[in-house]
């Protein structure tokens, strides 16, 4: 038995290893790839020569278009499932299921869905505001499973010392949860959105263009160039040295909008323990 | 009778100011299925009063007290049939809120329960809900009430402060300055000093019977010492029968109050010489 636990410790040990050694390994290649083309005019210009000249500033932009408007359709979403989980209580078990449900759908399957919805039956053809709606459909189910988990970690008390000063249902919500929820809706939203700016499968079908495209003036017809997308095309290409070193970048363009983005969840994270932070427990599952 | 001074109007409800009986509970049946927890009948708790309950664990103290301003009546695992009223008005009389009536009979748990946010907002927590004050009535109402629960000195200087950051002493003393905000008629305390050292438990005594003077107060306690201290009558709850639930009598004598104090320090001394 003392056998077993021993090489089951130097099993973890190892897989943590490994673990760690990969994803360094990751990121020191795509910071050796990455850093050689990225510089200030390859944020700045806009692309030329179908991607082999010029920056990426139109996919920042698009990318940045894309994950805020599916900040905000998903808020007020995600915190209408949680005021729902807070005071119907009957509601909680649908409501669970269904978000574990939705956070199941592969992405491709829900962006084939919204091309069907938006492209086909309402006739916008390619545009950002699809994209947003199908990224906030993909953001609700975590967002929501972040305010349901740090409403959970409030202490019990809380609530009965609110409801003994006389404050109605509602007002326990908005004076109460609301401003307690405000952490966890923070690093809930960042870490979610990390995960949108990242997914192509979507915005490829109803959102996205490769080129062609720069800011939009309305919702029909206006596509966006985004990062994902500028990364698959150009992996298409990638016997071009030129596109390759773009590619290279762009990579590593993506994941820094991703760290930067879900740098609030690691701040909390690794904070958490403070005092007078109890309630901005958060857990990392999910 | 308010203070009419204090820009607070939300409670007592009695027309003629605190007097009279500020409860009355006729009858009061909590059980859990399928046990009968609580089976009261005929109490009467007059304004400006001082009420101690006591009772071993598990009898039904704690319950009650949350039976009488309704918060357990929300828990589906218990059955509650009441006849309570509250200042003469039943409390589930449709002229009375459950907020109201919340409002008007405060509640303080054993462990105080201070909200992540600042000092001034704590205290300004309850009664924010029940009518709008000017930030000037906003800061003579904290002044009052630290002064009140004898916090003022202490924490003058850090009301924007996290009251997480506050002492448990600190805390209660700022539980029941929130609860005092709302101006209540009743206030039920439940256990408030179990989790304080001696020198704290005095000023939070202190507190209560100064607080009595004013409004009607239920303490739950199993300090027996505490109960010697303190002026006002003495209810314990016992069980006679264990399906019959818990009933409550009233210890007359303020010598029995002394002799039960005696025989407890006597047992504790022979289990400590033991």
């Amino acid at each position: 038995m003392a056998l077993l636990a021993v090489l089951f410790h130097r099993f973890c040990q190892l897989i943590l290893f490994l673990t760690v050694f990969l994803a360094l390994s990751l990121f020191s290649i795509l910071i050796i790839r990455g850093m050689p083309s990225l510089n200030l005019s390859f944020i700045m210009d806009p692309m030329a020569n179908a991607g082999l000249s010029g920056g990426v500033r139109y996919q920042i932009l698009g990318s940045l278009m894309l994950i805020l408007s599916a900040a905000i359709f998903a808020t007020p979403v995600a915190l209408s499932f949680c005021y729902c989980f807070q005071n119907i209580p009957q509601f909680r078990k649908p409501l669970i299921t269904v978000l574990y449900a939705l956070n199941s759908v592969p992405s491709i399957v829900l962006g084939f869905l919204a091309f069907l919805l938006f492209a086909v039956y309402l006739n916008w053809g390619k545009s950002w505001l699809a994209g947003g709606l199908i990224l906030a459909i993909m953001v609700t189910p975590s967002l929501s499973f972040f305010l349901i988990d740090g409403l959970r970690a409030l202490p019990s008390t809380y609530s009965e010392t609110a409801k003994s000063l006389g404050l109605s249902a509602d007002d326990r919500w908005w004076k109460l949860y609301v401003p307690l929820l405000v952490k966890p809706y923070l690093t809930g939203l960042f870490l979610s959105l990390g995960r949108a700016a990242g997914e192509t499968a979507p915005i490829l079908f109803v959102a996205s263009v490769f080129y062609g495209a720069t800011l939009p003036s309305g919702i029909k017809d206006n596509p966006v160039l985004s990062l994902p997308y500028h990364i698959f095309q150009l992996s298409q290409e990638a016997y071009q040295p030129e596109a390759l070193d773009r590619l290279w970048s762009s990579a590593l363009l993506i994941v820094l909008i991703v760290l930067v983005l879900q740098a609030p969840y690691y701040y909390f994270f690794w904070n958490r323990n403070r005092k007078g932070s109890k309630h901005a427990k958060l857990k990392l599952t999910r | 009778m308010q203070n009419s001074n204090s820009p607070v109007k939300t409670c007592c409800l009695h027309p003629e100011g605190r007097i009279g009986t500020s409860l009355k509970i006729k009858r009061l049946i909590a059980s859990t299925l399928p046990k009968r927890v609580l089976n009261l009948s005929h109490l009467e708790f007059p304004a400006r009063s001082l009420t101690s309950i006591v009772g071993r664990s598990g009898i039904g103290k704690s319950t009650f007290l949350r039976v009488i301003n309704r918060l357990l009546e929300e828990d589906p695992q218990w059955t509650i049939e009441v006849d309570i009223e509250f200042l003469g008005t039943p409390i589930h009389s449709p002229k009375l809120s459950k907020e109201m009536l919340r409002k008007c009979i405060g509640l303080i748990l054993q462990e105080p329960c201070v909200f992540p946010f600042s000092v001034k907002r704590n205290l300004l927590f309850g009664i924010r809900s029940a009518q709008k004050l000017s930030k000037s009535e906003e800061s003579c109402l904290v002044e009052k009430l630290l002064q009140n629960v004898g916090l003022w000195d202490e924490v003058n200087n850090r009301l924007s402060e996290n009251a997480e950051h506050l002492s448990v002493g600190q805390k209660q003393r700022l539980c029941i300055a929130r609860s005092l905000a709302l101006n209540p008629e009743i206030l039920l305390m439940d256990e408030p000093t179990s989790s304080l050292d001696p020198d704290t438990t005095l000023k939070i005594e202190e507190l209560i019977q100064s607080l009595s003077k004013e409004r009607c107060i239920i303490l739950v306690t199993h300090d027996r010492e505490q109960i010697s201290r303190l002026k006002g009558r003495v209810l314990e709850f016992y069980r006679d029968n264990l399906s019959a639930g818990t009933i409550a009598r009233e210890w007359k004598e303020k010598t029995l109050k002394v002799n039960r104090t005696a025989e407890f320090t006597k047992e504790s001394q022979s289990f400590i010489s033991t």
